[in-house]
């Protein structure tokens, strides 16, 4: 019996480090983000509430406060109180796109506050995205949604793609 | 030693464990020569694969979970199984509910239900939207009531969701068609349903599914089943060797889950044996 698994354990071991090494390979491809072309009326805009990086505002400006309400009922779910993409709600939604991870240097920060604007407004009900974001268009006005972008930025950590 | 390289074993098996990522699970329904199983407590069953799906409360359409009281839907998983034998396929589900809510006039709750939903264009699983489809994407959605059971099926007005509510408002609109709903007629307790987005979703003039749920011991096991084809174009086809896009969504009542307060999960790959 000893013997047995003396050979069988390791067996077992070394396939699921090739499972292992796999889905590390799945998870590196996992991790592109798809980044499209936004609408025309999206391109270029400005935050009209601060020029400042949100990266920088304190924890009590009123614009981060307000923006910290709005992410915490309504995008907590998925994208996580750390904004990691790991909320609560996350682990059904995998396919085709999983939350993002706003965290990622790929992801918000290579883009500016107009494209979130437009993933805010429209979600991922259209092609390519077919994801689970919802569109939030008509939830919320449109000085909450800029402070919305705001407290994204600011508690992922990372600062909107800077301008050429 | 012995314990050492059991432990080896077991995380050896752990780390294997289907874990869903962006290709989504696959759930294979295993060729069975013979009858399929028509009832949730067969025993072929128990020869049959299980994968455990994710779900997350549906959030992407109105009305969200976030207007329930806890906030979110129950189900946080379910167990999925199919088996076919090359001319019907059919599928278990099994979820974790404390509760058996098979009425509808229960103030206090609602009914429990679930749903099997298929893209009509089989592999276009990155133009399909989950959530019920869209615009010239079809789904078709299989959904089993819990107060549909016992015959019960054949007292039930078509149409009505909830007694005071009369008719779903959208269930005579599909593609400007007027159904006749009243001459529609369910043939167990699962309706055959199509959809190309939100609330569109429409009872089917041709009614092919079947199914029977059980609830036992705080568990549903719910079975559905139907021909591998039909000649029914608002039918999904499934075929030997054939892969298709398979979600799925549960109701809790209990939860006071109804329409689009339900937990949800995306695609994921159904191969066919």
């Amino acid at each position: 019996m000893k013997k047995i698994i003396f050979l069988i354990a390791p067996l077992i071991f070394f396939l699921s480090a090739f499972s292992i090494a796999d889905a590390a390979e799945k998870k590196e491809k996992e991790k592109k983000v798809i980044h499209s072309t936004p609408p025309i009326d999206y391109v270029g805009l400005k935050n009209p509430l601060t020029t400042a990086d949100p990266k920088t505002l304190p924890d009590n400006d009123p614009n981060i406060l307000a923006g910290k309400k709005l992410y915490e009922a309504t995008c907590t779910a998925c994208h996580g109180e750390k904004s990691d993409g790991k909320g609560p709600e996350a682990e059904g939604y995998v396919t085709p796109i999983k939350p993002v991870d706003l965290t990622d240097p790929e992801a918000i920060a290579k883009l500016d506050q107009g494209y979130i604007l437009w993933r805010i407004n429209e979600g991922g009900l259209s092609d390519p995205f077919y994801s689970a974001m919802p569109a939030w268009m008509d939830d919320f006005t449109e000085t909450e949604k800029w402070q919305l972008i705001l407290y994204m930025y600011k508690n992922a950590g990372v600062s909107p793609k800077a301008k050429k | 030693m012995k314990r050492f390289f059991l432990i080896i074993a077991v995380a050896g098996v752990l780390a294997n464990a289907p874990v869903a990522g962006a290709a989504g699970l696959t759930v294979v329904s295993k060729f069975v020569a013979g009858d399929i199983p028509t009832t949730p407590i067969a025993a072929a069953w128990n020869k049959t694969k299980e994968v455990v799906v994710p779900m997350s409360s549906q959030i992407v359409a109105k009305p969200r979970v976030f207007d329930l009281p806890k906030g979110k839907s129950s189900v946080r998983r379910v167990s999925v199984r199919s088996v076919n034998n090359g001319k019907a396929i059919a599928f278990l589900l099994e979820w974790e509910d404390v509760t058996e809510n098979s009425t509808v006039d229960n103030p206090a709750a609602y009914r429990d239900a679930a749903a099997l939903e298929f893209p009509l264009q089989a592999g276009e699983k990155k133009k399909t939207h989950f959530a019920m489809g869209h615009e010239d994407m079809t789904v078709n959605m299989w959904q089993w009531k819990a107060d549909l059971e016992d015959g019960r099926y054949k007292a039930v007005p078509i149409g009505a969701s909830y007694p005071g509510e009369g008719q779903k408002h959208s269930i005579d609109t599909y593609q400007g068609r007027l159904y006749d709903l009243p001459k529609k007629q369910r043939k167990g307790p699962v309706e055959d349903l199509i959809a190309e987005g939100f609330n569109t979703l429409t009872l089917q003039d041709s009614q092919d599914v079947m199914g029977k749920g059980n609830w036992s011991g705080g568990k549903w096991r719910v079975v559905l089943y139907r021909s591998l084809a039909t000649k029914d174009k608002e039918d999904v086809a499934f075929k030997k060797g054939g892969r298709n896009l398979i979600a799925l969504a549960i109701w809790d009542g209990g939860n006071l889950e109804k329409d689009g307060q339900k937990s949800v999960t995306t695609w994921h790959e159904l191969r066919v044996e």
